[in-house]
């Protein structure tokens, strides 16, 4: 009795040999009187002896599965339907298990790591969706994209990449003009800033030079200096306008 | 014209041929005025896009599905002429009876181009459903008009002055020289509208009760609205400091809706209710 004890615990810590484990389920198939504290474990070890019996294949094992194999794809075949929405209820749990995780996630502080991994799971999903947005044809589109980077809290870099390329290379001005307010929004960031000092030498739009020629007088930095004078001697604009430019390019 | 030549007997005679004769004006009259017009059939493009045309060019929003060009011809019988067609600077000529413009179709967009240097007005009607693409350049083009279209239209104007009207946006607009006006009906929530006029006016009237996320620029002139515009810009931030400039509103209508940039760098930009 005691050797059973000892090995029922051996088995729950799950350090029986497979020798072990066939003695155990002998004991509770054949005992007739197993002691009152043991009997619980009777059912368990009992199933053993009907999982073999399943286990063994029939003589006609193969006939019976290629029936079965056609019986369900005749099922499936008749009702395609009942599959997609078997599908769709698998992506519903799917969602429903990824937010039960993301809550149980939030109550133990040992499961942060995946919190954070959902969160840039998301921040990756946000990136594409703007630098996708970026590409579309319709400039309307692509200035809706732009203005998806106001709802981002996270500097990403692939962001500032797809905002700056958007800045240098877009056909059309006003998304240039878009993407360089965006930018601005990043000028902390000197990837950001550098672009928006360098980026007056590939514009030719005159709204889009004195959006940028505003943004460097903002940024008050001392790279865009020679910019600022650049286009001062360049551009065809009022005098009292190069005045005022020329002043608060002092206070640079 | 020798019908009326024909003596009539009697009286009763007399205004039968009257009605026969105002039904047969009635019937010939349309297909006289309209074989004048040129129609182009669309097959299966869903965009249209214009080049430069010498003088002022209407595009409206029609419920047909083809591409009328009715207004100006411009060929003359100038000397020399006879036997001799014109050509354009990217090798197209005429091919709309005298309007003087090439049209053609191909991956899905119809191309208009204008063809003749000389100042001629055209109105061109469009299915109003086809997005537009309009880019004017060089100083003979003269004023656009834009009428009626609930498509999105994108429009790069370097002198002329652009006048919309009865459209719901999306638009993307930036015009050099020329002054914009435009005049919205409800407009299409799904895109933003963004409309510059860099060194002249720029008009905006929308309907009174329009949702939309402002933001209104003017770096040297000034911005005048009858809109009640619910600032954004917390006015006693430290940010404040370091604004783009003072002459930017960024702000909410009507609880706010599609992102609306309206900007004159160099001159105003009016922002009017629809009254």
């Amino acid at each position: 009795m005691e050797v059973i004890e000892a090995l029922l615990e051996k088995y729950w810590e799950g350090e029986t040999t497979i020798a072990e484990e066939r003695r155990l389920k002998e004991y509770f198939t054949k005992t007739k009187d197993i002691p009152a504290h043991l009997v619980i474990y009777k059912d368990q070890f009992g199933l053993f002896s009907e999982w073999k019996k399943e286990e063994e294949l029939s003589e006609d094992f193969d006939a019976q599965l290629s029936r079965k194999i056609q019986t369900e794809a005749r099922v499936l075949a008749l009702k395609p339907r009942m599959a997609y929405w078997q599908w769709a209820a698998g992506i519903a749990a799917g969602v429903a298990l990824f937010v039960i995780g993301f809550y149980s996630g939030n109550q133990n502080p040992s499961d942060q790591p995946q919190l954070s991994d959902l969160q840039n799971e998301m921040k990756k999903l946000r990136e594409t969706v703007v630098v996708s947005q970026l590409k579309q044809t319709s400039a309307s589109e692509r200035i809706k994209g732009v203005n998806y980077v106001y709802d981002m809290k996270d500097k990403s870099p692939e962001v500032i990449d797809a905002l700056i390329e958007t800045l240098n290379t877009d056909e059309n001005s006003n998304v240039r003009l878009a993407a360089a307010n965006a930018l601005f929004t990043f000028k902390d960031i000197s990837k950001a800033r550098t672009a928006l000092i360098e980026s007056i030498k590939k514009q030719e739009d005159p709204s889009v030079k004195i959006a940028l020629i505003n943004i460097m007088i903002a940024m008050k930095d001392k790279k865009a200096k020679p910019a600022i004078e650049d286009f001062l001697k360049k551009e065809p604009i009022p005098q009292n306008i190069k005045e005022s430019i020329r002043k608060e390019l002092q206070s640079i | 014209m020798t019908l009326l030549t024909i003596p009539l007997s009697t009286k009763q005679d007399q205004t039968t041929m009257k009605k026969f004769i105002i039904i047969l004006t009635l019937l010939v009259s349309p297909i006289l005025s309209y074989a004048q017009d040129f129609k182009f059939e669309v097959k299966s493009a869903n965009k249209v896009k214009i080049g430069t045309i010498h003088g002022h060019i209407t595009v409206e929003g029609h419920t047909g599905k083809d591409i009328i060009v009715t207004g100006n011809k411009c060929m003359t019988n100038e000397e020399g002429t006879e036997g001799l067609k014109l050509i354009s600077g990217d090798g197209v000529s005429d091919n709309t009876n005298g309007y003087c413009l090439n049209i053609q179709e191909s991956n899905g967009t119809v191309v208009v181009r204008g063809v003749s240097n000389k100042n001629h007005n055209v109105k061109i009607l469009i299915p109003e459903k086809m997005n537009i693409i309009i880019q004017s350049s060089g100083w003979s083009a003269k004023d656009i008009t834009i009428n009626n279209f609930k498509s999105e239209l994108e429009i790069k104007s370097e002198y002329a002055s652009v006048a919309m009207a009865n459209v719901t946006g999306p638009v993307v607009l930036n015009a050099t020289y020329g002054k914009v006006k435009a005049v919205f009906d409800k407009i299409n929530q799904d895109r933003p509208i963004s409309i510059v006029a860099t060194y002249n006016n720029l008009d905006v009237t929308l309907p009174s009760d329009t949702k939309a996320n402002l933001r209104l620029e003017s770096s040297y002139g000034d911005i005048y609205t009858d809109f009640d515009v619910k600032s954004s810009s917390p006015s006693s931030s430290e940010d404040d400091l370091e604004k783009i400039s003072s002459h930017t509103v960024t702000g909410s209508i009507n609880g706010g809706g599609v992102e609306v940039h309206l900007e004159s760098p160099y001159k105003n930009v009016f922002l009017r209710k629809k009254k």
